[in-house]
This record gives structure tokens, sequence and C-alpha cells, in this order.
């Protein structure tokens, strides 16, 4: 019984080297090996899924990509995720962002990717409005018309010299948040909560949202409350949309990866525990 | 701004009060940008070995400051997309912001190791309700979390036992029912059909405490901290409040 004792006091003490080294090759061996395994969808990432699916030809979805590279791991496949559900659909894609140049950046590399596979012309099937700071007073701004916020689109040119302005905005010429049909809000900070609470609440635009996993839990009381009609969170919940669209992206790969990280930090944590255990035991 | 949300008809106010917001936000931004110089230079000039660090940011600052204008200059926007400064930002910047959260993995693994013990209640459930969500979100996690379950259970039951080795009488008697109630839970899953069912629950239920206890906490915490902040709010402008003075 000492010896066993003993052995379990010795675990606790891995070399911290080793357990990355651990957590690399448990990243790493099962994206290379590119596995894929089953997995029950969340009820919230369904309604999500049900959200997008319910849009008409030539309905309008605007997407604010709040999100950096440190967060796209998780997003980015969301936004790729939508993108082709909104496109197969011949739904109209406004896109912006609230989140510095790398929520642009991140938020156009998705759509021209997602455009050029569905063959979507920019200007006429989706228009990248592009970044603005100032958070809430954005959102207010753009309740009167989109222009008072961007008078012209990422690329320098004013947005009602474009057909999809046009279309969209109708008889009146005034693009606001009338003409939005579904709002995503693909998040990694606060400003999800500031499109519930100003967009949604006040102007009743209907709202997904996608966050990272880390945030996920405060964005629960708004699906429940039915404020968001669906919720993404984190890899799972973008691995969830690809499993309802029907494709293996990048999350559904990445599940798997995710799965043999937490098995082994779930092993890591029972390992230090039992050493504890042991130390204690010894006295 | 609360009687606004109530009130269209105020609408312009607001905008204008959301535009001082900006305003505000603005030369915040200078001065943060103001103190973070500073403080590096104050730095640099007391020297030391950790003054290397605070060279890197000041010339990191300053370079892309003016590489900024450069590109603003030259392409009319600093983004624009064939811009210098655009490249520098997409494999530069977005590289090394991704490998900075990336890392987080790894030291969150080595810290759960040394650092999270059930050693009281508290953390016990912590543990088991982490355990549960970490493992019913991924999939085959319900065959893995049955496979945890059954372990722990047998750890426990067997240190309950060894233990009553160590007591007599009621002490002794009490802790060998604890041992053999641990390890006669395990019995109905040794049925394949059982173990299955368990395993297949652990994905809703996963789901179950992320949408009922866990909302519940959060939407606890979010309202003390919206009210909190309003409380606070009030006591700054009538003045009760002066701590941001001294």
């Amino acid at each position: 019984m000492n010896a066993a004792v003993r052995i379990l006091e010795q675990l606790g003490k891995l070399d911290r080297r080793l357990i990355y080294a651990l957590v690399f090759l448990a990243t790493a061996i099962p994206l290379i090996l590119n596995i894929k395994l089953p997995m029950p969808v969340s009820p919230e990432v369904k309604s999500a899924f049900e959200a997008v699916d319910r849009l008409k030809p030539g309905d309008v979805i605007l997407i604010s990509t709040d999100y950096g590279p440190s967060s796209a791991p998780e997003t980015q496949p969301m936004l790729e995720a939508i993108l082709s559900h909104a496109f197969k659909k011949n739904v109209k894609v406004l896109l912006m962002t609230h989140w510095r140049f790398e929520g642009l950046i991140m938020g156009i590399e998705g759509i021209d990717k997602v455009a050029k596979k569905y063959h979507k012309e920019y200007g006429k099937d989706y228009l990248v409005l592009g970044y603005r700071p100032g958070g809430t007073a954005v959102m207010i701004g753009m309740a009167e018309d989109f222009r008072n916020i961007f008078s012209t689109d990422n690329a320098g040119k004013p947005l009602d010299s474009y057909p999809i302005y046009k279309e969209i905005a109708g008889d009146d010429g005034v693009l606001n948040y009338k003409d939005i049909d579904l709002l995503v809000g693909l998040e990694a900070g606060s400003i999800g909560n500031f499109w519930i609470m100003i967009v949604n609440a006040r102007y009743k635009v209907p709202m997904i949202m996608g966050t990272t996993a880390v945030i996920t839990p405060e964005f629960f009381a708004f699906y429940q409350s039915g404020q968001i009609e669906g919720l993404l969170g984190g890899l799972k919940g973008a691995a969830d949309y690809e499993t309802l669209l029907g494709v293996v992206g990048f999350a559904s790969k990445g599940m798997v990866s995710q799965f043999s990280v937490h098995v082994l930090i779930i092993l890591l944590i029972l390992l230090g525990n039992l050493s504890d255990i042991a130390r204690r035991f010894r006295g | 701004m609360i009687l606004m949300f109530f009130m269209p008809q105020f609408a312009n106010a607001e905008s204008l009060a959301t535009r001082w917001t900006t305003i505000v936000w603005g030369f915040a931004l200078l001065l943060g940008i103001d103190s973070l110089i500073l403080g590096h230079l104050r730095k640099i000039r007391k020297g030391g070995a950790q003054s290397i660090h605070s060279w890197g940011l000041i010339i990191a600052f300053f370079a892309t400051l003016l590489w900024g204008f450069f590109a603003w200059w030259k392409y009319g926007n600093p983004f624009a997309p064939q811009s210098s400064f655009l490249w520098m930002f997409r494999y530069v910047y977005l590289p090394l912001d991704a490998t900075m959260f990336a890392l987080l993995a790894f030291f969150i693994a080595s810290a759960a190791y040394r650092a999270f013990r059930a050693r009281s209640m508290e953390s016990t459930l912590l543990l088991i309700a982490a355990t549960i969500v970490m493992m019913g979100r991924v999939p085959l996690g319900g065959a893995v979390f049955v496979a945890f379950f059954v372990a722990f259970m047998l750890m426990i039951g067997t240190y309950m036992l060894y233990e009553s080795t160590r007591y007599t009488g009621f002490d002794r008697f009490i802790r060998i029912i604890i041992g053999l109630l641990f390890i006669g839970v395990l019995i109905p899953l040794m049925n394949p059909s059982y173990a299955k069912s368990f395993a297949n629950f652990i994905p809703g239920f996963a789901d179950w405490v992320m949408q009922v206890p866990n909302t519940a906490g959060q939407r606890g915490i979010a309202l003390g901290l919206l009210l909190g902040g309003i409380a606070f709010s009030l006591r700054v402008l009538f003045g009760i409040e002066r701590g941001y003075l001294r």
C-alpha cells in the first residue's frame, strides 16, 4: 500500500513541460488524423438554425463579427456555416463589426471565402459595411438610417450606389433596422449585450448569437427569455450548426481535439487530487 | 437614458448623449496612451533588466503609429486592401494575438493539474459540474464520463473501506457502509444497457446544467451588477462617492 501511495504522490509532481507536450499532442493528433465523431445537437443551436432556415430568398441578415483572431477558431466556423446557409437560401447579407479592424478582417476573410463557393457577387448579394467605433452610438445611429453611420462601404463607395442597397432599402431609399429580417451577433466580448439591449429590445429585430465558450453562459438568460432566438456556444455550437447543415467543417473536426483535451484535463485534475489525497494520507 | 428608452420622442437627445460618450471615449483613449507611454518611459529611466520590455513597447508603439500614418498618406486609408499596414496587421498582429490566446490552453491544463483540488464541498461540486459540462459537450463525452464515474466511485469506495480499518465501533461501521454504498452504486452499470442509457443522459444533463442552474446564477449576477452600477453611478453624480478624486 505504501508503494502505491508513494507512486501516487510522485504522479502529482509531473513536469509542466510534459503537460504542455501532452496538450499539444491531444490537440494536434485528432486534427492531423481528420476524425469526425457523431454528437447530439443542442436545442439552442437547433433554434438558431431554424431562425436562418425560416428566411425566404431576398430576405436580409445583418452579421456583426465582433471578435478577433484569438477567438476565431470558435467563431469563424460559425460565420462560415451561417453564411453558407444564408447564401444557399439566396438571402442577402450585410456584414459589419464593432471590434476594431480585427473583426473586419475576420469577417471579410469569411464572407469572401463562402461567397466565392456559392458564386455570390459583391454589391449584389452581399455588402461589407465595415467598422465604426462607438458601440451603442453606432447601433442607435443605424436605427434611423444606416448611411448616418456607414456613408460608404468598406471599399469607400457610397452605400446607395450598390444594387443590393436599392433592393433592400426599397421605395423610401432608407436602409434601417426595419429592413433587417435577422441580426446575427458573433461575439467574443460585451457588444452582444448591447445588440440585445438596444437593437432587439427597442427595434424588435429578431436575433441569434454565436459566442465564444467563455461568454456563452451569460447569454443563456437571453435565450430563455426569448430575446434571442438561438445561441451557438463555442466550438460545439459551430459544430452543431455544421451537423444541421450537413457539412463537415473545421468545427466538427475540432470537436475531436476538444474531446481529447477535455479528457486529458480531467485526467490531470484527477491525478492531482489523487496525489493530494496520497500526500495527506502519509501525513 | 433610461427614460429615453421608453420615450422614443427623446431619441435625438439620446443620439446626442451617445455622441458625447464617443467623444469622451476618444479622450479617455488619449489619456490611456499618455499614461502607458509615461509609465514605460519612467521604467526605462530607472533601467534594469526589465527595461528591455519597456523599450520593446515604446518602439513597437511608435513604429506602428508612424507606419499607420504613412499608409494613411500613401493609400488614403491604413486598411486599404493594398496597404502595407494591413499586411503588417494581418501577418504580424493577428498571428501574435491568436498565439497569445492559444497559450492559455497549455496554462489552463497545467494550472488545473496543480491547483484544482476537491478539498471542500464547494470545490467538489465545482469539479463535478465542470466534469459533466466538459464531457457533456464533446463527442463520446457521455461514454467517457461513465468511465470516469466508475473510477471515481471505486476510488472513493475503496478508500473508505481502507479507512475503516483504522477505526473501531460505530466509526468503522459508518465508513464500511459508505464505502459499500459507493461501490454498490456501480452494480446497475454492469448491465450494458443501463451504462449506455447513463452515457446518453450526460449530454442532456450538461445542457440542463447550462440552461437552469447556470442561467439562474448568471441572471442573478447580471441583475446585481446592473443595480450596483446604477447605485454607484448615482453616488458619483450626487457627490457621495469621491474616491476617484483622490
